[in-house]
């Protein structure tokens, strides 16, 4: 097999492109004719195997359309639309109900904890023990604990402290009171015990005040 | 200017769909396949721009781009997977030597498309372009990203190489 030049070859691919005719390149080329000849056929035999390659169905095209335009109408939709698209009904009306209950009970957590309803017999401290104290109660001085209601039922009666604490700061005058109330606000930061123990020393106190009053009084007696 | 309104339907089928599909097949083989890459050639081309390149009128230089990456892509994830079942990969590998197979599968492969299969790909692209979709070395040079000297080039080594083929063969 007589193999001619890349060059020629080159050349005449080169003219028949610009569309000339083989006789028109074999002329230019007259010692590669029969070459030329045997590279031009090869070329038609490309040609002709392509048109031999069938296209495949419109439907395939169309299909392929079809779902490019799908897609973009999903990727332009909102977020929350293509989070939402193709559920069921019960599911789109389900979650922004828990969407809302989760926020709002990380908002404020005490506000959605319902308080129990008060059970026969007991008071409302009893129930205010099982709900969480808020911001308030705990900024609350010790003398407003002081002051708490008193058993609503004589049978239940009222927590050992909160009785000790309300007999202890029971003033007797006005002026009392008036002091009692200044020191538990100064002690404000003082634990129970400690404000328990004052009152035990004053009511101590007292007693012995009494006991040696009546010492006094027992030799002018006699 | 959208380029993709519904009264267009042919004319994408017959100037751009069927040029694409016929490079894809004559670069994967396998039909199937070939069909799966011209959707998805179209579906990125629609998806990467909806109103054309850079809002021009579509070409089909533009498809080729993208059916050639997609291609390689292709060829790529191919060379990535593993060979779960060696008995259904080689059934799978397409078999250039069997006409009772290509007849099979409705591909009656003429001499010249199996020789085709057989030259270097960098040349077997260039032929295909070149002669089986009637692209100008002008526009095959813009495609491959080379100059028109090194295309006109693998053009002539390429048929050299498929005549050698095609006389190798006796046909």
């Amino acid at each position: 097999m007589k193999q001619i030049s890349d060059d020629i070859l080159i050349k005449a691919l080169e003219l028949r492109e610009q569309g000339r005719s083989p006789e028109q390149i074999f002329a230019v080329f007259p010692e590669a004719r029969v070459e030329l000849q045997a590279y031009f056929k090869l070329t038609a035999d490309l040609q002709a195997e392509a048109k031999k390659i069938a296209p495949p169905a419109r439907e395939v095209l169309r299909g392929a359309l079809r779902r490019a335009a799908a897609m973009r109408e999903v990727s332009a939709l909102p977020a929350a639309a293509r989070f939402f698209k193709g559920m069921p009904l019960g599911m789109r009306i389900l979650f922004p109900v828990l969407a809302v209950l989760v926020i709002v009970t990380l908002v404020n957590p005490s506000e959605v904890a319902t308080p129990l309803p008060p059970a026969p017999g007991t008071d409302d401290q009893a129930v205010s023990v099982l709900s969480a104290p808020s911001a308030n109660d705990t900024a609350e001085p010790p003398a407003m604990l002081a002051k708490a209601p008193t058993p609503t039922s004589p049978d239940q009666p009222a927590p050992p402290e909160t009785t000790m604490m309300a007999a202890s700061s029971e003033p007797a005058t006005p002026a009392d009171r008036a002091d009692s109330i200044a020191a538990a606000y100064i002690a404000g930061a003082e634990s129970e015990d400690t404000a328990m123990t004052g009152a035990a020393a004053e009511e101590s106190a007292a007693q012995d005040d009494s006991q040696s009053a009546q010492y006094v009084a027992e030799p002018t007696s006699q | 200017m959208d380029n993709w309104q519904p009264e267009r339907f042919e004319e994408f089928y017959e100037k751009f769909f069927t040029p694409v599909f016929r490079y894809i097949l004559l670069r994967v083989k396998q039909r199937a396949e070939a069909e799966d890459l011209a959707q998805t050639v179209f579906m990125k081309a629609y998806q990467a721009n909806p109103s054309g390149p850079k809002g021009q009128e579509l070409t089909l230089n533009y498809f080729f781009i993208i059916a050639r990456n997609t291609v390689i892509d292709h060829w790529r994830k191919k060379k990535d997977v593993v060979v779960d079942d060696p008995e259904a990969e080689f059934e799978s590998i397409p078999d250039t030597e069997s006409p009772e197979r290509d007849a099979m599968r409705g591909e009656a492969a003429g001499a010249v498309r199996r020789a085709l299969g057989m030259v270097s790909a960098s040349e077997q692209e260039v032929l295909i372009l070149r002669f089986m979709n009637e692209l100008s070395t002008k526009e095959i040079a813009k495609l491959l990203g080379k100059s028109e000297v090194a295309v006109r080039q693998l053009q002539s080594r390429g048929l050299k190489s498929l005549r050698g083929h095609l006389h190798g063969k006796d046909i």
